[in-house]
């Protein structure tokens, strides 16, 4: 089995990247890489971190020095109660931050799985904070996704707590569907969708078996299509009524 | 039938100040305006502020307006939460005195959700302009919200995992358990073990997803295995070493 790999120091590798035009790598890479922000300080250190499908990648009360994002691949955050249980916060894509918490806490709150291979980029955490003050951009656009963080969690125990089965399953779908949209992934209402059942079950609160028959009646009822780690999205009005209830 | 109840939208109190308020020392102010004042007396002065009281059940924030100030719960307790368009509710979060109704209110000006309280209420609004000229001036300043709001997460998190893989008995003494840390971190204890409860069965079930005849059961359940008691308005672990190491999912 492999595990995680990282390789330390790095002050560049954003050159090609797809996802620098999106928000946060855009302060990260504009601070410190290539087009250093005249606002900002110091170019911020980095390190890369890669790992396989289905390891995990950060656990949970880990110590970090950084503050990763993802570069490339699908991961999870997951939190873990007894007896093996297991619920899924977040479903993080290119782009994301794994938590604005680390800005600020050394600590862990929760593991991070790879669904995918993963590859993060992590940025000094204490780099990232001397910047934070002297650049109102850096400070709005982590801010920015700070909240949208909180937002997600505020959704999720919506979801879990008042929506059916069918609403979680759907707006879950329509959330992957609007976040891929923002990266330019969506094609004709498709887009790559790597999630097995069980992780459908973990970030829905529900069972494998239950998000089987969900999403077998999503299907019956031409609202989905899922193939080949790919899933369309046929009738977008029709889910999107179903998920609004 | 009950009459509905007409709302009243909360009210300037000028004779509030933070001299003699109870939550000077914990919470958000304890950490942001008592650490400043000690570090300047006149930083109290350079945020803009006004002190508000409210009715138990007023809505202090309504979901989606627009608001250029933060707000912090001086006395009594409010919860946050959002309506669904069939009237449903999820309450997000319990507010206690000392506490910010979200620390991402800094960053948020239109919230997506609405702030209720649930008792009678005293409540201090801030200029967010202010305060984040003050917290880009001080790093520690802004490290101490940063942390703030890392906690909220994590309550945020843990609350969710009950939600989505706990069962009815985790949800109510894992959400009994992690508000007890906080009112004991706030010193808000009646005796050892013991704590202030002003939720009802109502609004237990709408933080923990579960009916109020479910609620009812439970906690006749967990009082009969003295795990905890909810009744008179207060809050009894009676066996916290039997869930302690439950309390927190992660």
């Amino acid at each position: 089995m492999t595990g995680p790999t990282s390789q330390f120091s790095e002050k560049t590798g954003c050159n090609n990247c797809i996802m620098r035009g999106l928000g946060l790598c855009e302060v990260a890479i504009g601070l410190g890489l290539d087009h250093p922000d005249p606002g900002g300080a110091v170019p911020i250190s980095q390190k890369k971190l890669s790992a396989p499908a289905r390891r995990t990648v950060f656990r949970k009360d880990e110590l970090m020095d950084s503050v990763p994002i993802v570069c490339e691949g699908w991961a999870v955050s997951v939190a873990g109660l007894s007896n093996g249980r297991q619920q899924i916060l977040s479903i993080l894509l290119p782009g994301d931050l794994l938590s604005g918490s680390l800005l600020f806490e050394q600590r862990l709150s929760w593991s991070v799985n790879a669904v995918t291979e993963v590859c993060c980029r992590c940025f000094n955490r204490s780099e990232l904070r001397d910047v934070l003050a002297t650049s109102p951009k850096t400070f709005d656009r982590l801010s920015l996704a700070y909240t949208v963080e909180r937002n997600r969690i505020d959704q999720l125990a919506i979801d879990l707590g008042q929506r059916t089965a069918e609403q979680r399953v759907a707006r879950l779908i329509l959330n992957l569907r609007d976040r891929s949209a923002e990266r330019g992934w969506v094609h004709d209402q498709a887009f790559d969708f790597p999630l097995r059942q069980t992780h459908i079950a973990d970030a829905t609160g529900l069972t494998s078996i239950h998000v089987n028959r969900v999403i077998g009646g999503f299907r019956s009822h031409g609202l989905v299509e899922i193939s080949d780690r790919s899933l369309k999205i046929v009738n977008p009005e029709g889910l999107r009524n179903l998920a609004e209830g | 039938m009950t009459p509905e109840r007409q709302f009243e939208s909360p009210r300037l109190n000028n004779e509030l100040s933070c001299l003699n308020c109870v939550a000077r020392n914990s919470g958000f102010c304890g950490t942001i305006i008592g650490k400043s004042s000690r570090r300047s007396p006149s930083r109290q002065e350079r945020i803009s502020r006004a002190f508000l009281s409210a009715a138990e059940q007023d809505i202090l924030s309504a979901h989606g307006n627009a608001s250029q100030e933060m707000f912090v719960l001086c006395t009594g307790w409010a919860f946050r939460f959002y309506q669904l368009a069939d009237g449903r509710r999820q309450l997000l979060s319990i507010l206690v005195p000392g506490d910010l109704f979200s620390a991402f209110g800094l960053f948020d000006p239109r919230p997506g959700y609405s702030v209720q309280a649930l008792t009678d209420v005293r409540f201090c609004q801030l200029d967010r302009a202010d305060l984040k000229r003050e917290l880009t001036a001080e790093p520690s300043i802004l490290d101490a919200l940063g942390k703030i709001c890392a906690v909220e997460i994590d309550d945020l998190n843990a609350a969710s995992a009950d939600l989505g893989r706990g069962n009815a008995n985790e949800r109510i003494v894992h959400f009994a358990l992690r508000l007890a840390k906080r009112l004991s971190a706030r010193g808000m204890t009646i005796r050892k073990n013991c704590y202030p409860f002003p939720l009802s069965d109502t609004d237990i079930a709408d933080i923990t997803g579960l009916t109020e005849a479910e609620v009812g059961r439970v906690i006749a359940g967990l009082r009969r295995n003295n795990v905890i008691d909810i009744s008179d308005g207060k809050l009894l672990i009676l066996n916290p070493a039997g869930f302690e190491g439950n309390a927190s999912a992660g």
